[in-house]
């Protein structure tokens, strides 16, 4: 590190200087001149070494061994020389420390962008020079402020400086301190130089109530209509007690992250989650197909093109665009997600090192953009993870000299295929030796790497005047080796549920799992290739801004024939004032549009509700659930979504408030979902906030059983306190009236269900205090306690880095220290026990006599939680 | 609900032991290969265990030899004392009406706390540039100690206040550790100021007694029922059982440990632990009262065999800022080598990391964490080996005062976790009376639909230990 000193001229003359001992630079023997001991002066170079250097003579108190009187005498003595640090990298990693900090603890859910982020924070962009794409891709700059910056230099004025920036007209205050950090006006704060990030996170973990029932639910032989056969009760007959999952096993995340400016970048990444082999135990070669690694070149002042940028990248990347609808790969859902405010996406290219794992694309990309157009395309080869039809030897079953898929699948463990076929092996020797099931072996099944998919895609857009563009894109993937094939509803449930006795369990809804892509539709067509084509623009009107994007599917009709086929289209505005904004959104989702490679806007999930989700036990493998949990698509919705906040001034705040109406296609659910938040700040320390949320599921069908209706009121009471410690207490109350429920209405004890019930109401609360101390600049810590008792209700409870589930009723305590062990180095440490009690149903059994006794007071629900997380940057 | 035993055990025992006079340990689920005992330096134990290179406590030569001279001190003397709590909390899989694995439940809950000592001492002397020291340490390696008491009742209904009766009591009681005196050489060179570079030798005499006991003992109520539903036949009773083992360890190890302070930031260590063969001597005593038309089973055995401790590699760094707070920051990566044992082990990593920061007037606060694996072993009936690799995390946290300048107290504070499963200690066949009666009918079990199966590894326990240690160390520096 490059240090410069430069002396106090002005107060002190050279010959006084020359005189007197300067406490940052002398060594030892200099200091032993000034008739301090020999532990004196080692302490003070130890000082020197590792605690700070001296800013003023009245710090050497800090030091023990120098009292009052040693300081008197030396004082005339010794000067202080000034230390500027002018290692740029490292002053604008200090200026822009709290940003990181706060990008870090949501990298959970922003998955992968915050390195995009960070990279920006660290080398930012001229902003007389930015592109539309690139003022809405950051956190928080809406449209409007875009145009409003870009009118500006269009216009040949040059933004000079902050306040420069922040004199744009129609630029808020929200927007521009959102902006300012991103981006520099002449000189950029660090000049290119290489940049090198290193992270290492190791975190135990418990797995989520649906992976958690899945992997618990056992394949056992059926006795139905025979009272000879007795079923085992065997823990390794699921694959929860095959794979032995309740061993603690962690999850291990390393990345390296290389760059040369903004121009040379290098990453790679390797994540093995829980249940899965760990890099010790890969080969050479398993590590790097597991691995995510990109190499990729950018250059923001091409030649002979003004303001013309490129992007090439090969590897892992990114590709997002519109609004979603036709490409944006993740394997992360998050509900409503508009694109506005801190729920953005990065558009365009970008590198990715984040934990998605199906639906990332590896190969190449490149992107040429103009403040007039944008051109990209990307071509990616990868095998992807499916479930497969499978025979009772547990091989792929084939169509036309293809392996037959029914779907990709995001899974919550990577099984290794040999184990896997191990374990369905054991499993059909179970189903077969009872009563016969319609179903008697594993039909459909998990399979790493099932297929290889090739695609290509590209977008093209024109930008005819500031803040309008339109655009296209497309993508096709090509599957040489495997032919998609999802039967028709009324043939689906004798694929997919086991046994002829829970057919009922099929439902309307289920015609989502229905609408999966084929390519291979006998009597219809027969291909080898997925297609998604769409259209997306947008536009800035005074203080709006509208967009949209709608995108369609090819299955039955023709490839560039609009209205053809399934479709799917998105439309929102976004009006801005500088107290006030609103949000009104329309999407509407065919069925049949199924693009894995979609993540756009909805209230729920695709499958959620279906029997993928609710009847796990029905199925022919019970990890056909993972179709579900790790469904990263929309539900097919049609509604209107419509957000707001609004600031009346320093004491009253409408915090983030929506309202959503819409309609589940598959059964014509109509559902609202309403929640606001008041928020009163009678002084700057305290905030009180009350928030309330409602939803009516089938709302305008009261007299049906399916009705549910939930409130829930939350109180808040945060206090900032001096060192920006934060104190905060919060209560919520909730209610649900729904239909009884016959694990919930009826007693713990044994016993037929005997009650008639119309509707159930249940209660539940929570109570919860969060607290952050800040010893000094570098060392924090966090903690927090939360008591719940939810009677059948769920919570939901955001920690520092990740979301937690809490159902039923159980305490939670977690405490966290970050230290920031130097300029560049940061360690985090999380501790994290939950105690709770599970659902008295699944520890008893009911609806039935039972013989003795059944009730199980000592099930342990106890998790502890542990996270390290070590990152070093230079 | 198949096994109507565990109903009884949901009466689960909470066994409070007083401290025991033995050494730290923890766990019967390591009877074979010990728990490893570390962190004789409390302050090193605080920040994760991680000090392979360690310039500040005289313990720290236990950890890495090279650390002798690397302290600069000429003599250091410590006395830790090591306190550990252990919980160990054994479900069985429940079942649903729809005979679904659902959950599982504590049937049996045992808590013991054990303490230990252990002291180490050193003196070096300079000449020139270069540092010479001599030292030594005793201190206990491995425990083999664990408690555990299970209670088997029958499956009386508990309505009504009834209450189930006692049946018998299983206990094991295991004791010993393997401990080792160790005497060490260590040579230094000053490059400069700060540079140096330290090498060390350490040769340990290791010895050690494995004393395990696993014992059923029948309740009166069952002796009794029992003998009043078989007519008092003096033939027909209820058997007590032992498996006892008294074993000695006995062997040598060395280890080589090398620690360089690059500058005033950096500080880099390694050690090499070789394998280490133990003879193990001693004998193993099966007995089981006669029943019925079984005589009595009285075998010993005698054991003569080799004892493998796996060689360790074991690399640390010292990174110490610039930072308001003073601040040292270290990290270990070990390697055990426990394909030395044999070819069905594979080899392991453990990763340790820990940070000390002076938040005020010298108050240091130290955090840790550690992730070390280990075995569970079990010989099966057919002599087949079953291991299963067990993560243990640990967090820790710790502090220190001075009492003169000389002589500093540390304490080291740590919570572990791990869970696994394992097989049934006691198999539920052998609380089938009929086989004692010959009858067709159960004398102890008032409910006759029991199925009193064994369960195997289709069907094993979950098991959840945590233990809490303590440790507190007396270091003297001059």
């Amino acid at each position: 590190m490059r240090k410069l000193l430069i002396l106090l001229p002005l107060l002190l003359c050279v010959g006084l200087l020359a005189a007197k001992v300067d406490l940052n630079t002398a060594d030892y023997d200099e200091l032993r001149q000034l008739n301090l001991t020999e532990k004196q002066a080692r302490d003070i170079l130890e000082y020197r070494d590792y605690v700070s250097l001296f800013t003023d003579i009245f710090q050497l108190r800090q030091i023990p061994s120098i009292d009052q009187r040693t300081l008197l005498r030396i004082k005339d003595k010794v000067v202080v020389s000034m230390h500027i640090q002018t290692d740029e990298a490292q002053a604008r990693r200090n200026e822009i420390r709290y940003l990181i900090e706060r990008l870090d603890s949501n990298e959970g859910a922003s998955e992968g962008m915050a390195d995009v982020w960070e990279d920006y924070l660290m080398t930012p962009h001229n902003v007389n020079r930015m592109h539309f794409d690139d003022f809405v891709s950051l956190p928080n700059v809406s449209a409007m402020e875009a145009v409003a910056i870009l009118k500006r230099t269009a216009r040949g004025d040059t933004i000079a400086e902050m306040r420069d920036l922040r004199n744009t007209v129609g630029l808020t205050h929200y927007g521009y301190t959102n902006l300012r950090n991103y981006v520099y006006y002449k000189e950029p704060p660090v000049k290119d130089r290489l940049f090198f990030d290193a992270s290492l996170q190791y975190y135990t973990r418990y797995f989520e109530e649906g992976s958690h029932d899945m992997l618990h639910e056992p394949f056992l032989r059926s006795s139905y209509g025979n009272s000879s056969i007795t079923v085992p009760h065997k823990k390794d007959l699921s694959y929860w007690g095959h794979f032995n999952l309740d061993k603690v096993d962690p999850d291990i995340v390393m990345k390296l992250r290389a760059r040369w400016g903004n121009n040379f970048k290098l990453g790679w990444m390797n994540y093995s989650g829980k249940g899965e082999r760990g890099i010790q135990d890969k080969t050479a070669e398993e590590i790097i197909k597991d691995s995510k690694y990109y190499a990729g070149y950018e250059n923001n002042s091409l030649p002979f093109l003004k303001n013309t940028r490129v992007k090439l990248y090969a590897g892992h990347y990114r590709a997002t665009y519109g609004e979603g609808l036709v490409m944006e790969n993740t394997d992360y859902y998050s509900a409503r997600k508009t694109g506005f405010g801190f729920s953005k996406r990065i558009l365009g290219i970008t590198p990715d090192l984040s934990r998605t794992q199906e639906y990332a694309l590896r190969g190449g990309a490149l992107e040429i953009s103009h403040p007039l157009f944008t051109a990209s395309a990307w071509a990616s080869v990868d095998d992807k993870d499916a479930i497969v039809y499978v025979d009772q030897s547990g091989d792929p079953v084939q169509v036309n000299g293809k392996n037959k898929i029914f779907s990709y699948v995001v899974p919550t463990i990577r099984f290794d295929n040999d184990d896997m076929r191990a374990a369905e092996a054991k499993f059909n020797t179970e189903i077969a030796s009872g009563s016969v099931y319609a179903v008697p072996y594993i039909n459909l099944a998990y399979r790493k790497d099932a297929f290889r998919e090739k695609l290509w895609g590209t977008h093209l857009q024109i930008n005819p005047w500031i803040g309008t563009r339109l655009g296209f894109t497309t993508y096709t993937a090509l599957y040489d080796d495997a032919h998609f094939v999802v039967p028709g509803y009324n043939d689906l449930r004798s694929l997919l549920v086991r046994d002829s006795y829970y057919y009922p369990k099929f439902k309307m809804l289920d015609a989502e799992i229905a609408g999966l892509y084929s390519t291979y539709k006998p009597g219809q067509y027969e291909r080898d290739y997925r297609r998604v084509i769409g259209f997306d623009g947008g536009t800035v009107i005074g203080n709006t801004s509208i967009q949209g994007e709608y995108a369609e599917l090819t299955v039955s009709g023709k490839d560039y024939k609009l209205g053809d086929d399934p479709h799917a289209l998105l439309v929102s505005a976004h009006t801005l004032f500088d107290n006030l904004y609103f949000i009104t959104l329309y999407r509407d989702y065919d069925v049949g549009f199924d693009n894995p490679y979609s993540n756009a806007f909805s209230e729920h999930e695709k499958f959620d509700d279906t029997i993928l989700e609710k009847n796990v036990y029905t199925l022919t493998n019970t990890l056909l659930s993972d179709i579900y949990l790790g469904s990263t698509q929309a539900q097919p919705e049609r509604g209107v979504y419509f957000e707001t906040r609004y600031k009346f001034n320093n004491f009253f705040t409408i915090g983030r408030s929506y309202l959503d109406l819409f309609e589940r296609k598959t059964d014509g659910r109509k559902t609202a979902r309403f929640q606001s938040e008041l928020e009163f700040r009678p002084l700057y320390q305290l905030a009180l906030r009350l928030r309330y949320k409602n939803q009516v599921n089938r709302m305008d069908d009261m007299a049906e059983r399916g009705v549910s209706k939930t409130n829930e009121y939350t109180l808040v009471a945060r206090t900032f306190l001096s060192n920006r410690d934060f104190l905060e207490f919060e209560y919520r109350y909730n209610t649900v009236l729904s239909p009884p429920y016959t694990s919930l209405t009826n007693p713990a004890q044994p016993g037929n269900n005997s009650m008639a019930a119309a509707m159930t109401l249940m209660t539940g609360d929570y109570i919860g205090v969060n607290y952050t101390h800040n010893f000094n600049d570098n060392l924090k810590l966090q903690g927090s306690f939360i008591y719940w008792f939810s009677h059948g209700i769920s919570h939901w409870d955001w920690e520092d880095m990740e979301i937690d589930f809490m159902g039923d009723k159980g305490a939670k305590a977690w405490v966290a220290l970050h230290s920031r062990i130097s300029d560049n180095m940061n360690l985090s440490i999380k501790f994290r026990n939950k105690t709770y009690q599970t659902k008295e149903y699944s520890i008893r059994k009911y609806n039935v006599p039972v013989d003795g006794e059944s009730y199980f007071p000592r099930v342990e629900r106890k998790e502890n939680t542990i996270r390290l997380s070590l990152d070093y940057r230079f | 609900m198949r096994n109507h035993k565990y109903f009884k055990h949901l009466m689960l025992v909470c066994l409070m032991a007083v401290l025991a006079v033995q050494m730290v340990a923890s766990s019967i689920t390591d009877d074979y290969f010990g728990n490893p005992i570390n962190g004789y330096d409390a302050r090193n134990f605080g920040m994760g265990s991680a000090g392979t290179f360690n310039d500040l406590r005289p313990f720290g030569i236990a950890s890495n030899p090279a650390n002798l001279t690397l302290m600069k001190t000429r003599v250091g003397v410590a006395v830790t004392m090591l306190m550990d709590r252990n919980e160990d909390n054994r479900h069985i899989p429940l079942y649903n009406s729809f005979d679904s694995y659902i959950d599982d439940a504590v049937y049996a809950s045992n808590i013991d706390i054990y303490d230990y000592y252990a002291a180490a001492g050193f003196g070096a002397f300079e000449l020139g540039g270069a540092r010479l020291g001599l030292g030594g340490f005793y201190a206990p390696m491995l425990s083999f100690d664990g408690d555990y008491i299970e209670e088997i009742r029958n499956n009386r209904n508990t309505d009504n206040d009834g209450y189930p009766e006692k049946l018998a009591t299983n206990r094991i009681e295991n004791r010993g550790t393997l401990n080792q005196k160790a005497a060490i050489f260590c040579f230094g060179y000053d490059f400069g100021e700060v540079t140096q570079l330290n090498v060390g030798f350490q040769y340990g005499f290791l010895d050690g007694k494995q004393e395990y006991a696993k014992t059923i003992r029948w309740s009166q109520w069952a002796i009794d029922t029992f003998a009043k539903a078989t007519g008092n036949d003096p033939n027909k009773v209820l058997p007590n059982y032992s498996l006892t083992t008294d074993a000695e360890l006995k062997g040598e190890q060395m280890k080589i440990g090398l620690a360089f302070r690059m500058n005033e930031r950096f500080g880099v260590a390694a050690t090499m632990t070789p394998m280490a063969v133990l003879d193990r001597t001693g004998n193993t005593r099966e007995h089981k009262d006669a029943y019925r038309n079984t005589a009595e089973l009285d075998q010993t055995t005698p054991i003569d065999e080799e004892y493998t401790i796996p060689s360790a590699y074991r690399l640390g760094v010292l990174y110490q800022p610039r930072n308001i707070m003073r601040t040292w920051l270290n990290l270990d990566l070990e390697y055990v080598r426990f394909s030395d044992i044999s070819d069905h082990y594979d080899d392991q990593f453990n990763f340790y990391a820990g940070v000390e920061h002076w938040v005020e007037n010298r108050l240091p606060l130290r955090l840790g964490f550690s992730a070390t694996q280990s075995y569970l072993r079990e010989v099966e009936a057919d002599g087949s080996l079953i291991l299963k690799r067990i993560l243990t995390p640990k967090v820790s946290a710790g502090s220190s005062f001075p009492i003169t300048k000389f002589m500093d107290v540390d304490l080291g504070f740590g919570y572990s976790w791990r869970e696994y499963e394992a097989q049934d200690l006691f198999k539920d066949s052998y609380y089938n009376d009929k086989v004692y009666s010959g009858s067709s009918s159960y004398a102890l079990w008032p409910n006759s639909y029991i199925d009193l199966a064994d369960r195997d590894w289709s069907n094993p326990d979950k098991i959840r230990e945590n233990d809490i240690t303590l440790r507190a160390a007396l270091s003297f520096t001059w």
